[in-house]
């Protein structure tokens, strides 16, 4: 757990985040405490202090005195609200961009998409000429 | 229940020698420190001053804000343990009850736990015990002290792996419960840099860093690319290494890098990652890391 | 719990530990007893093989426990060097003052050095009605304030005086090797050792057939012996708890490289 390169906190807080956005911890569910964390994953207990002070100023947890950490309610909703945000100039932009550099027309990745979308119960659309080089995937 | 430290152009000689030069900085308290420095770097002066096991050749210490030196009150509540324990040469056992009764903290249940973890021997001497058995009872004592002030001056490097590793975990464990100053000297980076929440960098007897680990880690930066972005990207900032692989170029950098970097690092093809403190250090350390 | 000699109060800090470490002075204590007891066997063993040899041989003509009497003490400066040297390092690193340990050991030396006294007197005391029955000379030709074993209030004193003396003079030694390593410390007894040594000889100046005759002097008056030995003793104590306070809690054997 934890591998030595990025700051620990940083991971701890990233890990916190994705379980809050894929729901496997709840609204007010309480998070480890910074004790559970140093003597599980052999770390100081006030790197995980310093990744529930990110969390607590993002407004994903909140302390309550003498209890713990406990995920914020509406945490979940702001976090994939944000990550809907950036999820276009993070995810999809380096998409085309890698596109580009691989010489794929974006139109085949249009394609690949509507595929899914397709899958997904959407109606539809026109046929599109099939992209040869698309089994290198 | 833990002592705050402040150091202050503390300097030590033997004879010609400057082990520790000038070198100023504090211990908050409740903190556990990592003090790093490659071998001769003054690590063990600088920890042996502060525990009164000699006197400074300069500058001042201040341990609960009184001078540590045959302070009764301020020794009893620091222990040094260090490399090869200085116990009276009697068996484990005798080593123990000594302790217990000269160290006001003493907890005879967590040595009981810590002895039966290191299965150490009771009925041998120091000077019988292997160098892992001693060191396991330098650990034990300096755990169960539970003094103020504790530091350890590479004594667990005589450990085995799976030793040093649950003392690393009885180390938190205790320090969760009974939080206290601690101090760990060591050059086996990798394994305990997580147990830091700040460290202490000396070299040549100065001290280099001193900062909180996670901010150093976070300071730290590979940035690998072609040679001319790579060059042209760190060009303001405080290169430590650089290393060429045919058009590429990978440096490190120790600075807090503008919001803007990343995206600028990607605009000219230049990826960013992340360097150990182990690697910091070594580039810290090494003369072309000194300013 | 523990049995400290310190406390900790509410705040969970250590308050001012008592001036005499009780642990140290009974760890040195049973030291020095168990050391001693081979010494006074040695003694009792002596006594009886000299007298039992010289009645069958040049015959009986001084008082054996009188011949033997400087010799204990002697060990005693010896032992205190050891107890001082030995458990210097332990003592500082287990968080307790230079001074405690001096403290502490001097405790144990006086406590010692009044068993010596004690034993000594004793042995004058069982010494006197074998020689009366023998009819051999109770004749002390070693230095001494007391003439005869009778003085028993003499002897205690005098043996208690002269041993704290010598044994104060050890634990100056010991720090003075302890402050100033192997080769300083052995020009150091220079002013380590000397107060015992004057102190013997100012005993020695006492002797029928010793220092004092051969100089032509007769020595100096009882009082004036016991109170020169005890400031000699008082010195030697200052001094070891002069050198002791600078002198670094460093293994002697350490390897090289940094310490």
């Amino acid at each position: 757990m934890f591998d030595g390169r990025e700051p620990i906190y940083l991971q701890i807080a990233e890990q916190i985040r994705e379980q809050v956005a894929s729901g496997a911890l709840g609204e007010d569910e309480q998070v480890m405490s910074t004790t559970q964390y140093a003597t599980t994953f052999r770390i100081n207990p006030a790197t995980a202090q310093k990744a529930f002070a990110e969390l607590v100023e993002e407004g994903v947890l909140y302390k309550r005195r003498g209890l713990g950490m406990f995920v914020a309610p509406g945490a979940r909703a702001r976090l994939l609200e944000g990550r809907r945000a950036s999820f276009f100039a993070e995810v999809v932009d380096p998409v085309a961009a890698q596109a580009r550099v691989l010489g794929i027309p974006l139109a085949d990745v249009i394609a690949r998409l509507e595929q899914h979308s397709a899958d997904d119960g959407a109606p539809r659309r026109p046929a599109t000429p099939t992209n040869p080089q698309e089994e290198t995937r | 229940m833990s002592l705050a430290v402040e150091v202050r152009d503390l300097t030590v000689r033997y004879g010609r020698t400057t082990a520790v030069d000038r070198v100023s900085f504090d211990l908050q308290p409740g903190v556990i420190y990592g003090l790093l420095g490659r071998n001769g770097t003054g690590k063990t002066s600088l920890l042996s001053t502060i525990a009164a096991f000699q006197r400074a050749s300069g500058g001042t210490i201040r341990v609960d804000g009184e001078d540590p030196y045959e302070n009764a009150r301020v020794m009893a509540s620091t222990c040094l343990i260090r490399e090869g324990g200085d116990f009276l040469d009697e068996k484990t056992k005798d080593v123990l009850r000594y302790a217990a009764a000269v160290r006001p903290g003493w907890d005879a249940d967590l040595a009981a736990r810590l002895v039966d973890l290191f299965e150490l021997p009771m009925t041998k001497k120091p000077t019988q015990l292997s160098r892992g058995k001693r060191s396991a009872l330098g650990v034990v004592v300096g755990l169960a002290s539970r003094a103020p002030l504790t530091m350890f001056d590479e004594a667990y490097l005589g450990l085995d792996a799976p030793s040093r590793y649950a003392f690393y975990d009885a180390l938190l464990e205790d320090y969760a419960e009974h939080p206290r100053t601690i101090v760990l000297s060591s050059h086996l980076i990798e394994e305990v840099e997580r147990l830091f929440e700040r460290v202490i960098i000396l070299d040549a007897g100065r001290v280099l860093v001193d900062e909180e680990a996670e901010a150093l880690r976070s300071r730290g930066t590979t940035v690998t690319g072609p040679a001319a972005a790579v060059d042209e990207l760190t060009a303001p900032w405080r290169v430590v290494a650089r290393k060429a692989l045919g058009p590429t170029v990978q440096a490190i950098v120790v600075e807090e890098l503008p919001a803007d970097a990343r995206a600028r690092a990607a605009a000219a093809g230049v990826e960013l990652g992340s360097v150990p403190l182990q690697d910091l250090f070594v580039h810290l350390t090494s003369p072309q890391g000194t300013p | 719990m523990s049995t400290t000699t310190t406390t900790t109060g509410p705040d969970g800090l250590v308050r001012r530990p008592p001036a005499l470490d009780r642990h140290a002075f009974g760890s040195a204590l049973r030291w020095l007893a168990f050391a001693s007891s081979w010494v006074w066997l040695g003694f009792v063993l002596f006594a009886v093989g000299i007298t039992r040899s010289n009645v069958s041989t040049v015959g009986v003509t001084e008082s054996v426990v009188g011949s033997l009497s400087i010799t204990p003490r002697n060990f005693l400066f010896a032992f205190a060097i050891t107890v001082l040297a030995v458990w210097f390092v332990p003592h500082v690193a287990s968080g307790r003052t230079r001074r405690a340990l001096v403290t502490a050991s001097a405790a144990a030396v006086s406590v010692a050095a009044a068993g010596y006294a004690v034993l000594l007197t004793v042995a004058f005391q069982v010494e006197r009605p074998v020689y009366e029955a023998n009819g051999w000379p109770l004749v002390i030709r070693t230095g001494h304030v007391f003439g005869s074993g009778d003085q028993v209030g003499l002897v205690l004193l005098e043996s208690f005086v002269i041993a704290a003396a010598v044994g104060f003079a050890g634990l100056a030694v010991a720090a003075g090797y302890r402050r100033f390593g192997g080769v300083r410390g052995t020009l150091a007894l220079a002013f380590t050792a000397t107060p015992m040594l004057a102190a013997s000889a100012l005993l020695e100046l006492r002797a029928s057939a010793g220092i004092g005759e051969a100089l032509g002097v007769d020595g100096l008056s009882a009082p004036v012996t016991l109170v020169a030995i005890a400031a000699l003793g008082a010195v030697s104590l200052a001094t070891a708890y002069r050198l002791v306070h600078g002198a670094p809690a460093s293994r002697l054997s350490a390897a090289g490289g940094e310490r």
